[in-house]
């Protein structure tokens, strides 16, 4: 039986990590029980089938599932879940609990952290974009979190794979400003698992933050509402790439309610990762047409020495290079476009490869946007932000 | 009365020599038994034997017969001891001689007209024979003649068989044997348009006898140049001929005009055989099965994916050891499998994936969940995995013609020459033992290979691999020497990684 947590000495927080593990009770669902209540009495009020606290839920059928699930949850032991694992639980009145998310219009009652909840930084800037990326959005994502770390900004992001870990793993290398995560998944349970050494490495350098229970499901609602807390956590926000519809587009309109400039990256018009970035500049959102234009943007003056490295191209692997658009490209497109044989286009991409002007990506091949000065044998030959 | 005939029956695709004994005798009822393991057909063979004896105007003798098939602890199966049976009646109720029956075999099924009908395995089993001749059906003459040590006759029907045998007419002539015509390759690589890589994958998996994976979306050309691969081998030598007639004859597959299996098959099972017909076996005839079907050409995998998992592991150990064993309560053989495997497979179920989604709409669970079907021990054994994309409008109306099969086949014989001389027969057997001696590594190749090492694209099993296809590459060009750079790049570039499969390759 699950009472409400007076008669076992838990902190009301747990009552509210109980309650966001009922099912389909997300953010606006917690809002309505906690009008006029105490977390304990939401609670005690779904145990005893109260209609006017089940009517938060606004619908029949999720009402009617709350008091089943209160019964058979063990509110102790979900407690003890939380704190075996070293989660920090930060309710709205911890003093760790980020003093941006208190202004906002639609604060998380709750927040779970793994790491150091102390992580979060002054000056904010978050950096989004679809899983489906391109190696263009990858590298930008990478540049420009490690240009933000770098300079002492925090680099708040989703932890999903393509553009979010992107921008994570662009922040770690540079070592500067503890990165800054917000999970739409519980924390026990890293998600996407192929990137759990980040998870990992996030949680060590900085923080995730997480409205989502240990033990609740993995579900799509949660990830527009995580996104809604990235929107409020930052500054100042930036679209690396966006499909026609996605994720990234519920983050930028969530800034432009808070009134947070929202900078898009414009992309190639023929690319479908493309196409949200370039309808959220359509709208009127400020193109990103140079990395340091979000140092501008945050106070801070940019400094432009760049340095720009050379590197020596061979003359065989000249064509095959020319031949890499700024599209993914296949080995079979590089053959016939350069008309070299497998073998010579191979050994080409070999020397590419390892001087990293070009990248893989499972079989596309595509220029990385490492900043270079190309030269030929015989000086220098062009001048490329390839 | 007693008389003895010689025969023989399959087991799996080798022959053995049956004594069919008949004994006939006058008193009790008339009846006629067979005894001796028998399987169904062959226990039939009463029914069709009295019919056939009676429609070649013969006369049957209503007494008890017992027909006995020596050694009879050996399981018989099939019809083709009809005709012995036959003719063991008709010996040992006098109509015939035995002294005319001593020095021949028969094996032949019958009509209930008294037609005599070819059978499957008719090379085995005329190899299985007692020295002397052999008496078959006239389909079956080219085949069974392909045994050199037996002569072999052949009459249109048993009242043919018994006027020759009494010498009231000779033997007929051997039924013409068409010339054998080169029916030309499966599929014309030049056919093949675009897919330079592909192309070039096929060539070496001839070469090399390396086993080649396409992964490519529906509608790219995957199954077209499977079909090509048979067609760029070289043809079969004599004693790999005869082994593959001998299987294909043995399974009752059709057999070229001549008798003579000299192109290399190409079998292409499909994903819901089962793995017996794959594998070969059964309860009482141990039938070949597609693997041995394909013994010396290329068996074609469409949709690896969709394979039951036992399946592709039964694939393995013939995959390592070029035969099959298959063992049954009734006792066990061995079948040749030697085969260049040729999988093909989608990158996901949809197979529509692009690096920017496409109009892929599987999830990464279900996309991963695919590929683990595919990865681990059979991935392992493809040398080669390449990409196959759809060609693009360009590509398939290029109006340069595509090199086609012949120009190929010669480079991929002159290629096999030099292995041979090397004294290998196909590189994918080299061994990591005498890689070494057979495929120096140059300075670049050796730097190629150990960033691939270090940047986390090979393991220490793919070395060895990638080594044996840069040698086949090398070969291809018509480098004997120290492998270069570009055999090396080449090989690497034709072995996709398994993470590749799919179209996000970054998390």
């Amino acid at each position: 039986m699950a009472h409400a947590g007076a008669e076992h000495d838990l902190p009301p927080e747990a009552t509210l990590v109980a309650l966001l593990s009922l099912p389909k009770l997300g953010p606006a669902r917690l809002r309505r029980l906690l009008r006029g209540r105490t977390p304990e009495e939401a609670w005690d009020g779904i145990l005893g089938e109260r209609r006017d606290v089940l009517a938060a839920a606004e619908s029949p059928a999720v009402a009617s599932s709350w008091p089943a699930a209160a019964h058979d949850l063990d509110l102790v032991g979900l407690w003890e879940r939380h704190l075996a694992l070293g989660l920090g639980v930060l309710a709205e009145t911890a003093p760790a609990y980020p003093a941006a998310l208190r202004e906002d219009p639609d604060p998380p009652a709750l927040l779970l952290t793994a790491g150091d909840p102390t992580a979060l930084g002054p000056v904010r800037v978050g950096i989004v974009g679809t899983r489906q990326c391109t190696r263009y959005g990858i590298d930008l994502a990478a540049e420009l979190g490690h240009l933000c770390s770098d300079n002492g900004i925090t680099v708040v992001s989703g932890l999903a794979a393509g553009i979010d870990a992107a921008s994570h793993r662009g922040a770690l290398v540079a070592a500067g400003a503890a990165p800054v995560a917000v999970a739409g998944t519980a924390l026990d349970a890293p998600y996407p698992r192929a990137n759990t050494d980040l998870w990992r490495d996030v949680a060590a350098a900085g923080v995730i933050y997480s409205e989502t229970p240990v033990g609740a499901p993995t579900e799509r609602w949660r990830f527009p509402a995580r996104n809604r807390i990235i929107a409020g956590l930052s500054q100042v926000l930036v679209v690396i790439e966006s499909h026609e519809r996605g994720g990234s587009l519920y983050t930028a309109a969530q800034a432009m309610d808070r009134d947070r400039p929202v900078f898009a990256v414009p992309g190639p018009i023929r690319s479908p990762a493309s196409a949200g970035c370039n309808r959220l500049l359509l709208d009127g959102c400020v193109p990103l047409c140079d990395p340091d234009d979000v140092l501008v943007a945050v106070g801070m003056i940019a400094d432009t020495t760049t340095p720009v490295e050379a590197v020596t191209v061979a003359p065989e692997a000249q064509p095959v290079l020319h031949a890499i658009a700024w599209q993914p490209t296949t080995l079979d497109q590089l053959v016939l476009a350069t008309g070299l044989s497998v073998g010579q286009v191979s050994v080409a991409l070999e020397q590419l490869l390892a001087d990293r002007l070009v990248v893989s990506r499972g079989r596309w091949y595509e220029r990385s946007a490492r900043l270079t000065q190309i030269v030929g044998p015989n000086g220098p030959a062009s001048e490329s932000r390839s | 009365m007693l008389a003895t005939v010689s025969s023989a029956s399959l087991h799996g695709i080798r022959g053995h020599a049956v004594t069919v004994e008949v004994h006939t005798t006058g008193g009790g009822l008339p009846s006629f038994a067979v005894v001796g393991s028998p399987d169904a057909a062959c226990r039939e063979a009463r029914d069709r034997v009295r019919a056939a004896i009676l429609s070649a105007g013969l006369h049957w003798p209503y007494e008890k017969i017992t027909v006995n098939l020596a050694p009879s602890g050996v399981p018989k199966v099939g019809a083709g001891l009809d005709l012995a049976i036959a003719m063991g009646v008709l010996v040992a109720d006098r109509q015939l001689e035995p002294a005319l029956v001593e020095d021949l075999a028969f094996i032949a099924e019958l009509g209930l007209d008294g037609s005599l009908r070819s059978v499957p395995g008719a090379l085995p089993l005329a190899a299985a024979t007692p020295p002397g001749s052999v008496v078959v059906a006239p389909p079956n003459h080219a085949e069974a003649a392909l045994v050199e040590s037996r002569v072999i006759l052949s009459v249109p029907t048993l009242r043919d068989l018994v006027d020759v045998l009494m010498g009231l007419d000779g033997w007929p002539e051997a039924p013409p044997v068409p010339s054998p015509s080169d029916p030309g390759p499966l599929v014309d690589l030049a056919l093949v348009q675009g897919q330079p890589v592909a192309r070039r994958a096929a060539e070496v998996a001839a070469a090399g006898g390396h086993h080649l994976l396409l992964i490519g979306p529906p509608g790219a050309g995957k199954t077209m140049i499977a079909k090509a691969v048979p067609g760029l081998l070289p043809p079969l030598g004599v004693d790999d001929a005869l082994e593959v007639t001998t299987v294909h004859s043995a399974a009752g597959l059709p057999l070229p005009p001549g008798g003579l299996v000299r192109r290399p098959p190409f079998r292409a099972p499909h994903h819901t055989s089962s793995s017996v017909s794959l594998i070969g076996g059964g309860t009482r005839q141990m039938r070949p099965g597609e693997i041995s079907a394909a013994h010396g050409g290329v068996l074609f995998l469409d949709e690896l994916g969709e394979f039951p998992a036992h399946v592709l592991d039964a694939l393995r150990q013939p995959l390592e050891e070029a035969v099959v064993r298959v063992a049954r309560a009734y006792g066990s053989t061995t079948f040749p499998a030697r085969f260049v495997l040729v999988g093909a497979t989608n990158p996901c179920p949809c197979g529509e994936a692009t690096p920017e989604g496409g109009s892929c709409r599987c999830s990464d669970l279900a996309r991963a969940r695919y590929l683990r079907r595919l990865s681990g021990p059979l991935l392992d054994r493809f040398d080669l995995r390449v990409h196959v994309d759809r060609p693009s409008a360009a590509e398939l109306f290029a109006c340069q013609p595509a090199e086609d099969s012949a120009t190929v086949a010669r480079r991929v014989a002159a290629a096999r020459e030099l292995a041979a001389g090397r004294r290998v027969a196909v590189n994918v057997a080299i061994t990591a033992a005498s890689a070494d001696g057979l495929a120096p590594l140059s300075d670049d190749a050796r730097r190629l290979l150990i960033r691939a090492v270090e940047s986390g694209r090979l393991s220490a099993r793919g070395v060895h691999r990638v080594r044996c296809v840069a040698r086949t590459v090398a070969d291809l060009d018509g480098h004997d020497g120290v492998l270069r750079a570009e055999d090396l790049a080449t090989a690497l570039a034709l072995r996709a990684e398994p993470q590749s499969f799919a179209a996000s390759g970054v998390a």
